[in-house]
């Protein structure tokens, strides 16, 4: 007989939950009757993602030392199991903005299949503990999102969106892969703990490796020099998908930035430290200049989580167990904000029935105070204001860099907020201090359509975003224990 | 075991020239069968009951024009036949056919090469085969020869499917790949069919559709694109097309009888290719009796047959199979 | 692992032979025809000829099957040494057996009700 691998099941239930929510409501997709297709499958989505949540939950609170499951392929750790909660939360929320979507309804029940596939494979790669999982997982909720981008047929943008995310996107998974092939023959080991103990620490090869692994994964973290894709898709993509992309896509991206260096490469972090200090540089510069000049709010946002990735990866950068707290804590808000942002923009874009900009934001904050008075408190969180988690985050990351030594990039982080206020306040100004001449009412007359689903998300995100601002002490306990996982 | 290569020199030789034997009375078989089924007399009149009616078909044929289309594609054009019957040939050289002999002091394999993957190879080997239809008929450069080679390909690609899935049962109950130790298998306990009987009838319908076999042969029929991707092909080119069909059909009989009947066992006496021989014989005249039988199905109706209807039963099969499998050991 | 391949290449050299070698005999010993004139070389069309075939779309058929062709091949080349070595595995073995064709299952369901096996 042959002895057969021990399989953790706990631990793999997150990404099981929302596996088999992918199965039924792609059943239900094309089994159940028409009329009734929508409400099902948005149900199982939704199931699957509070499942999800629910394990990794209880998976934290079990998991106090992390150990690799599976034959070492799969990490469970409270690192994982942080960033599994963000992405559950954000799938929760993505499903429930995305509800009274008016859109072709051919499709819709497999928008909510792929949605769930898309958050399997998220958390799955934040749990991988090998370059080969790193990449299955990669691929799998990419792959997701690409058709997700393209689902509605008539949205001609969204079509061109799909096609040239599919493309760059290819294109930064296979520098990734061909990354850690190149890490596999300097080293001779795929696992991450394997690679940091072979030791060749400044082989050419490794470091070669090392730059194409990090080029593949600022891709998805849409960091710049990577960046070209982001406000495209940000801006073809359905509003909803945009706020589940903005949100999860680079909670995972960033998070598994992390580990695969920390872990696997800690000789190099000479090297990687100054490498991801300019790019963080980079996203900052370009990601708050192109926004200055930015008419569409989508894309003006698009932009924003560009110079956002940035701020993060100073985090990344500090390579140090206060960076590694700072940016778990820092993706909390910060995925609420972008969720809520993008919320908000999708009710305009449903009264409206045209893309929003600035120009027909125009008395948003009036009309609808609720929406208005969010908006304002996210582009708040976004600057960095205080009463916001967004104050601490970028405190508490200007603080990594700064203990590391990084006082230019303390101040490059500094100014590029000050000129980030300019676009952010712009919005802000643009809902409530618009002229009366310049007022855009809702076309279809009376009241706007009221929708509770979003709303009730809106307000969630709304909560996040404050209560990290009160609750600071949970959370960075929070961010402690599942930055303790790392290796440091 | 290991024989010694001039050995398997002569054995491949020999066997080739039995093989192109076999193709040749194969055809004068399938004539005569369908002649008494349809009433009549098959040929007779070259040689005694037509015996030599497959030479005087070869000569015929090699002595036909030799034509070229003006728009073909040179290389491709002749390398299409090639392709087709080399992969049907080349998918013989695994099939055992006895149980090894011992002459003088030499010992001499039942089969050509014992390699552990022979099943997988038989399958790759077949889809290299359907390369033959493509380039055949893209490199005619006619609108008929494409069409009928895309629709040829697409029936060809659909049953290889069900044809691979059918098998699984065996490889479950004989644990390996090499035909010969499944043929060992089958003596040393059941012959596969009893246990298979799902897997061998998805298996012999699966075997109609790839060797293009009536009632599976729309892509040659005449009524529909003349002859389908081999119009362009005159003279012997076309006869090598036809012997790559016929030769398919004697590999995959040989390849059923080795998988579900035992090969080379037989009762009572132990006259190993004979009892193969035999058994291939009774295969292959059940295809000319179903030939003579049943009127051809329509395109969509075969695509419907190989997708529908063979695939959910060659995987219950597999998964059944699987179970009492691992239930009894 | 040359010793079990040699007899088939040995073979494989003959099957080549002998279908060039029939190849070669259709060109050496063909008749020749007494004129040559164009119409014998054109691709038969029933008479009704417009020439080589240009660029134009296909049925999208075609492309479905062999997709799915490929999706369900890789399928069953996975499942080939599951199989050779099940018996070994037990029962953990066919859970991961029934887990993967339960994946499939779910495909071939949504691809059957989606209309993509229906010909036309």
């Amino acid at each position: 007989m042959i002895p057969t691998p021990h399989i953790d099941w706990f631990a793999l239930a997150p990404v099981n939950s929302l596996l088999a929510a992918t199965g039924l409501a792609l059943l239900c997709a094309v089994l159940a009757p028409a009329r009734s297709r929508k409400a099902v499958t948005a149900t199982l989505c939704g199931l699957g993602y509070a499942t999800a949540l629910g394990f990794a939950v209880a998976l934290y609170v079990k998991s106090a030392h992390g150990h690799g499951v599976v034959v070492d392929a799969f990490r469970r750790d409270r690192l994982a199991e942080l960033t599994a909660i963000i992405v559950a939360g954000s799938g929760i929320l993505a499903t429930v903005v995305s509800y009274r979507e008016r859109w072709r309804e051919d499709h819709i029940g497999e928008y909510y299949a792929l949605l769930a596939a898309a958050g399997a494979g998220m958390i799955f790669f934040v749990g991988a503990n090998n370059l080969l999982t790193l990449f299955l997982a990669l691929e799998w909720f990419s792959i997701s999102l690409y058709i997700l981008c393209a689902i509605d047929r008539d949205r001609l943008s969204g079509l061109e969106a799909a096609l040239k995310y599919l493309i760059i996107g290819g294109f930064g998974s296979a520098v990734l892969l061909f990354g850690s092939a190149l890490v596999y023959g300097a080293t001779g080991a795929i696992d991450f703990p394997g690679i940091a103990a072979a030791g060749h620490e400044h082989d050419a090869l490794l470091l070669f490796g090392l730059a194409m692994i990090i080029a593949g994964l600022a891709f998805k973290a849409s960091a710049a020099p990577f960046h070209m894709w982001t406000p495209d898709v940000y801006e073809g993509a359905p509003t909803p998908l945009t706020a589940f992309m903005a949100a999860a896509t680079k909670t995972v991206a960033l998070v598994v930035m992390l580990r695969i260096l920390v872990t696997a490469f800690p000789g190099d972090a000479y090297v990687w430290t100054r490498a991801l200090a300019v790019i963080a540089v980079f996203s900052l510069v370009i990601g708050n200049l192109a926004a200055l000049v930015q008419k569409g709010v989508k894309r003006m946002l698009a932009y924003s989580s560009i110079s956002h990735a940035g701020f993060m990866l100073i985090a990344v950068a500090s390579s140090s167990s206060l960076g590694a707290r700072a940016l778990l804590y820092y993706l909390i808000p910060y995925a609420a904000m972008s969720i809520g942002s993008f919320a908000v923009v999708a009710a305009r874009e449903r009264e409206l029935g045209v893309p929003v900009t600035f120009a027909n934001m125009a008395g948003f904050g009036w009309e609808r105070p609720l929406l208005g008075i969010s908006m304002w408190t996210f582009m708040l969180g976004f600057a960095g204001f205080p009463l916001t988690g967004g104050f601490v985050g970028k405190f508490y990351v200007f603080a990594a860099a700064y203990r590391h030594g990084w006082t230019w990039l303390v101040i490059v982080g500094v100014l590029a907020t000050l000129v980030s206020l300019y676009y952010y306040l712009g919005l802000v100004r643009a809902m409530f201090m618009r002229r009366t001449e310049d007022l855009q009412l809702a076309p279809i007359g009376g009241s706007p359509p009221r929708d509770a689903l979003l709303q009730t998300a809106v307000v969630a995100c709304l909560v996040v975003t404050v209560g990290s601002f009160f609750a600071v002490q949970p959370l960075i306990d929070l961010a402690k224990h599942a930055a303790s996982s790392l290796p440091f | 075991m290991r024989e010694p290569w001039w050995i398997s020199l002569i054995k491949a030789g020999v066997i080739v020239n039995l093989i192109m034997l076999a193709f040749a009375y194969t055809t004068w078989l399938e004539r005569k069968l369908l002649g008494r089924m349809q009433n009549r007399f098959g040929p007779n009149r070259a040689g005694p009951y037509g015996l030599l009616q497959p030479f005087a078909d070869l000569i015929k044929l090699v002595r036909k024009e030799s034509f070229f289309p003006v728009a073909a594609r040179h290389p491709l054009y002749i390398a299409a036949p090639i392709i087709s019957m080399f992969t049907a040939l080349a998918a013989f050289a695994v099939i055992p056919f006895g149980a090894g002999w011992q002459i003088w002091h030499y010992h001499v394999n039942g089969e050509i090469a014992n390699v552990s993957i022979a099943l997988i190879l038989i399958f790759a080997l077949g889809s290299i085969g359907v390369y033959g239809a493509i380039i055949g008929g893209w490199a005619s450069q006619s609108k008929f020869s494409l069409l009928g080679s895309m629709r040829t390909c697409a029936q060809l690609v659909s049953y290889e499917v069900s044809l691979a899935l059918s098998v699984l049962g065996v490889v479950l109950m004989g644990q390996s790949l090499n035909l010969v130790d499944i043929v060992n298998k089958q003596g040393a306990t059941i012959w596969f069919f009893i246990p298979q009987l799902a897997g061998l009838l998805v298996f012999f319908f699966a075997m109609i559709a790839e060797t293009s076999r009536p009632p599976f042969d729309l892509p040659e029929a005449d009524t529909e694109l003349v002859a389908g991707y081999h119009t362009e092909y005159g003279g012997m080119r076309w006869g090598l097309f036809q012997t790559a069909e016929y030769i398919n059909l004697i590999t995959l009989s040989a390849l059923a009888v080795t998988l579900f009947f035992a090969g080379w066992h037989g009762p009572y006496a132990p006259l190993g290719p004979l009892w193969f021989l035999l058994k291939v014989f009774i295969f292959v005249s059940v295809f000319i009796w179903i030939r003579a039988s049943v009127p051809r199905l329509r395109y969509d109706q075969l695509m419907r047959f190989g997708w529908k209807i063979l695939l959910p039963v060659a995987t219950i099969n597999a998964v059944v199979t699987a179970l009492l499998v691992v239930w009894i050991s | 692992m040359l010793d079990n391949w040699l007899p088939f290449l040995i073979y494989a050299i003959f099957a080549l032979i002998i279908p060039a070698s029939m190849m070669w005999f259709s060109f050496v010993f063909a008749t020749r025809a007494h004129k040559r004139t164009r119409w014998r070389e054109l691709p038969f069309e029933s008479g009704v000829s417009t020439g080589p075939p240009r660029v134009q779309r296909f049925t999208v058929s075609f492309y479905l099957t062999a997709m799915l062709f490929i999706v369900f091949d890789i399928e069953i080349v996975f499942l080939y040494p599951l199989a050779v070595i099940l018996h070994q595995l037990a029962w953990f073995g066919f859970l991961e057996f029934l887990f993967f064709i339960a994946i499939l299952v779910v495909a071939y369901v949504y691809v059957w009700r989606k209309g993509a096996l229906d010909w036309q």
